[in-house]
């Protein structure tokens, strides 16, 4: 019966679940199109932010996933300290410049999206620009964009394993331990 | 129909079926949980091939079909277009939770997963690793009670219906960690719930069959009321699905009655169905046959050989093949031909050329990979010992290396030497240096072996194979003999001298005598000359030649080798600098530090502190841990430091391994355009390269980054702790000093994880 508490270890171990595709930040129509915003995380902050879009037609709801997405970041309020240095693995254009949205960037297919640079808190604008057929328009979201997250703070889960495991070993050798006392000679 | 309306017909008919390819291949691949289960999968079929051999009534093959169906059923909930519309429609989100309750776990219990997994699992980390837990008694206890249906099934019950409280609900849809955890409680619970129903042997029930019947009953009851109450509340409860985009004709409403009439009715048959069977197994005559049609068979299990690579088909007879070694040698001193060409002639940025980008980037990383995966696969393809090789013909060494420099201090100079000249000299960006340093490394192979005999130049000199050979301590491979007996009898020991068919190791590791890799390059010298088939590539603990110390075939113990000791501080630290250096605030530092003093005088300065910081401090750390560790246990200071030093090299290698990860995921088709601008180069095409190249550097590189570092961490620290173990009874104080010194370069090496780094010979898209 030690076994359903090994099972359950073993199954549970890689069970990481996938990534969400963030949180609605905005959400608006032009003409017969309609546009939701997603962001993550939020709240948003300095660093990679992961902004998808879900292009609709209207008032059908169909999907549409031929229109091209551009993305564009300007930062509207004062400078801030506390500037981040971004990964490789996110666009480092600089603030102003237009990032394309591909539907290779999500999991769900019917998304379209970027990893777009924060390099500082403070209050940024986010321009899309929608391009399909004749239609073609832009509109903006205001993002309050907090301080840098700390990444232990992120990552700190697999810092623990370290001392997880370390406790486990002791654990261990305290079983040992208490087991060479149960089985010594003349020992009840 | 006129023109202009049919083409708007075909073009709406298009975008529908566009959408529903976009809908069908809605599909995530994250690389943790999907490698997590395919290694459950790995480890419960390795232990299912073994138990079905010995019990095969009970381990058929419907077993494993079973299990692996579960496993498939929690990646399908997980991966599939069902997570990814889950946040949108709550009927999605419904049948994603009811296979992680409902699906998966009974599945993955009919596998009886207990014992094929703890046989596929190392037999040694299952004896003395998961051993004492297994046999405590108190866990034991544990154990069942986690299972008593009188727990399991209210555990059920309650997380299901918490997570439906729509607070919490809301909870899991606006936050990533909590639906992570609210999935987690699904199935977790699930697992315990089913278990008493399903019962996998060999536990035992702890209440009567019949119990199961009542059991199900009130899980389908409860079941029941929450799927009516979400049919038929008449408002919507989640607000997330009321305020979500609609991609179906569903309205919210519509959308949640639907998922509630789907629980309703897939839940009824997943908890009706089995009570029916129960009672109808329970009133069955014949219910006691298949619990004892195995009772009289014997449940011993065959004694495990470990693996052996050369007796893997196909891949055995390619590796014994006479021509192997020289095949792949030849493929790899044409590559370094094309490389020193490029490097004296192309243009010379470093991205731009092969020079550039081969040597540093990916030969750096998958000789990395090779070492993880295999062992010393790098230089088994050495190009340098096969222009060696046909040297020799024309100069026949006759000479044997000094006796004086039968030791790696020569090689603890050129490998200090090297990675200084690394970076004082910015070698990875001079395609031209690269070039003559690999002209300089076939010189100096050819001219020390055309002198001496065997492969002094691998042993003493090569500062490649140093790193390989100290890399391949934590390797899970090894070249050794299959049948300890066999050697016993064995006289003529063609390993060591060779035959007329065959030399012998040219690195003088007798295979009886040898223990771990340190010195062996993989050559296979030594199992196409044992005449008795006896020596193989063995699967190993890794690390495991690292607690013992025994005298080995011409390495002796590493505790009496301060050379081998000043080798692996150097690989070690030298991990952590050459990837410090290459992270920005480092780099601010150093541009900081240059604008000061100007470059020159910072260049030196540099100079300094990288010979301190990979010299001077390892070997003073070392000699300080020593020195605290041999004052607890009364020991022989000299012993320990070098015994305890050569301990740290999983550390290391992890920190090279965690480096050359980011840049390897960052740059892996930067060889591409280099080799289209090589071909247009040389007038074979007029295509001009593309040098905007994908990254495949992830979000989650970071934590792949941790995960490495954690296993070389913890690989260090139990070795540390083996080692104190056995100079000591007070093997604490002895462990301490090396114990702070390791996690003081694991925390380090999570710093520089969490650094964003310089791509050195990379162009990436911005």
């Amino acid at each position: 019966m030690r076994a359903p508490i090994l099972s359950l270890l073993i199954l549970l171990m890689p069970l990481r679940l996938f990534a969400d595709e963030g949180v609605a930040v905005g959400q608006f129509e032009n003409g017969s199109l309609g546009v939701t915003v997603f962001a993550n995380p939020v709240p948003v902050h300095a660093g990679p932010l992961d902004v998808t879009v879900l292009v609709q037609e209207i008032p059908s709801n169909q999907p549409v996933t031929d229109a091209t997405v551009v993305f564009s970041l300007q930062k509207v309020s004062h400078p801030s300290p506390d500037r981040v240095r971004l990964p490789a693995w996110c666009s480092s254009s600089p603030p102003g410049s237009w990032i394309e949205a591909s539907s290779a960037h999500s999991g769900n297919k019917l998304l379209s999206g970027a990893y777009l640079p924060l390099p500082e808190s403070g209050r940024w604008q986010l321009t899309l620009r929608i391009i399909r057929g004749a239609s073609d328009f832009t509109e903006s979201i205001l993002l309050d964009v907090a301080s840098p997250r700390n990444l232990l703070a992120v990552w700190w889960p697999l810092i623990a394993l370290c001392p997880l495991a370390g406790a486990l070993y002791a654990w261990r050798a305290i079983l040992i331990r208490r087991r060479r006392g149960r089985f010594k000679p003349g020992a009840g | 129909m006129g023109i202009h309306e049919k083409r708007e017909t075909d073009s709406a008919r298009g975008r529908g079926s566009l959408t529903a390819e976009s809908l069908v291949l809605s599909w995530r691949f994250e690389p943790v949980p999907v490698i997590g289960l395919t290694l459950a999968a790995l480890v419960y079929f390795r232990g299912w091939r073994r138990l079905h051999g010995q019990l095969p009534a009970r381990f058929p093959v419907e077993r494993l079909v079973s299990y692996l169906t579960g496993l498939g059923a929690v990646i399908f909930a997980l991966a599939s277009p069902l997570d990814a519309f889950a946040g949108w429609l709550l009927i999605v989100h419904m049948a994603q939770h009811l296979l992680l309750t409902m699906v998966a776990p009974p599945l993955i219990l009919l596998g009886f997963p207990m014992l094929p997994l703890l046989a596929g699992l190392p037999r040694p980390f299952v004896r003395d690793g998961l051993g004492p837990f297994l046999t405590s008694p108190a866990l034991h206890r544990f154990g069942r009670f986690l299972v008593h249906p009188f727990f399991a099934g209210p555990l059920f019950i309650l997380s299901n219906l918490a997570w439906h409280v729509p607070a919490l609900y809301e909870l899991a849809l606006g936050s990533q960690g909590w639906h992570q955890f609210e999935h987690l409680c699904f199935l977790g619970t699930a697992l315990l719930f089913w278990w008493p129903v399903v019962q996998p042997w060999p536990s035992r029930p702890a209440l009567p069959r019949w119990a199961m019947i009542p059991y199900l009953l009130v899980a389908d009851l409860q079941n029941t009321a929450l799927a009516a109450f979400l049919s038929f509340c008449g408002r919507v409860i989640y607000p997330s699905y009321s305020t979500a985009p609609r991609i179906s004709g569903l309205s919210a409403l519509d959308d949640q009655a639907g998922a509630g009439a789907f629980m309703w009715v897939s839940g009824s048959m997943a908890f009706l169905v089995p009570a029916g069977y129960i009672a109808l197994q329970y009133l069955s005559p014949s219910r006691s046959k298949y619990f004892h049609e195995n009772a009289g068979r014997k449940s011993s299990l065959k004694p495990r050989r470990p693996f052996d690579l050369l007796l893997v088909p196909v891949i055995g007879p390619v590796m014994r093949w006479k021509f192997f070694r020289p095949f792949l040698q030849s493929i790899v001193l044409l590559l370094a031909l094309a490389v020193l060409l490029d490097g004296l002639l192309g243009p010379q940025v470093s991205p731009m050329n092969l020079a550039g980008v081969l040597p540093w980037v990916h030969w750096g990383a998958l000789t990395a990979i090779a070492l993880l995966a295999v062992g010393n696969l790098f230089c088994m393809a050495c190009p340098f010992t096969f222009a060696r090789d046909i040297g020799r013909r024309m100069f026949p060494s006759t000479r044997t290396w000094p006796r004086a420099l039968r030791s790696k201090w020569i090689a603890v100079a050129v490998l200090a030497g090297f990675f200084w000249s690394y970076e004082f000299f910015n070698l990875w960006s001079s395609p031209w240096w690269t070039a003559w340093i690999i002209i300089f490394y076939f010189a100096g192979a050819v001219l020390v072996d055309g002198i001496f005999k065997n492969a002094s130049f691998c042993k003493y000199v090569c500062p490649i194979g140093q790193f390989n050979f100290i890399s391949s301590l934590v390797s899970p491979m090894e070249v050794r003999v299959r049948e300890a007996e066999v050697c016993s009898t064995c006289k003529t020991h063609d390993c060591l001298r060779g035959n007329s068919l065959q030399r012998g190791c040219e690195l003088e590791l007798f295979q009886p005598a040898k223990s771990g890799n340190m010195d062996c390059t993989f050559c296979l010298d030594c199992v196409k000359a044992c005449p008795h088939d006896n020596v193989g590539i063995l699967a190993v603990a890794p690390g495991r030649d690292l607690i013992a110390d025994p005298r080995r075939s011409s390495v002796g113990r590493f505790a009496q080798r301060p050379d081998m000791a000043a080798l692996v501080l150097v690989f070690v630290f030298a991990a952590f600098v050459n990837a410090a250096t290459m992270v920005t605030p480092v780099r601010d530092l150093q541009e900081g530090v240059s604008r000061v003093a100007g470059s020159q005088a910072s260049g030196m300065a540099w100079g300094i502190v990288f010979v301190f910081s990979v010299v001077v401090l390892p070997i003073s750390l070392a000699w300080i841990c020593g020195r605290l560790s041999a004052l607890a246990s009364g020991g022989d200071i000299r012993w320990i430091t070098n015994g305890f030093s050569i301990a740290l090299a999983p550390l290391g290698f992890a920190m090279w391994l965690s480096h050359v990860a980011s840049h390897i995921f960052s740059g892996i088709l930067s060889p591409w355009p280099v080799t289209v601008r090589i071909f247009r180069d040389l007038g074979f095409g007029p295509v001009a390269p593309d040098w905007n190249i994908p990254t495949f550097a992830f979000e989650g590189l970071t934590g792949l980054q941790i995960l490495l570092l954690d296993a070389g961490l913890l690989l260090c620290l139990w070795i540390l702790w083996r080692k104190s173990r056995d100079i000591s009874g007070r093997a604490f104080p002895v462990f301490l000093p090396w114990a702070c010194l390791a996690t003081a370069l694991y925390a380090a090496g999570i710093w520089l994880a969490f650094q964003p780094v310089d791509l050195r010979g990379t162009i990436v898209m911005p």
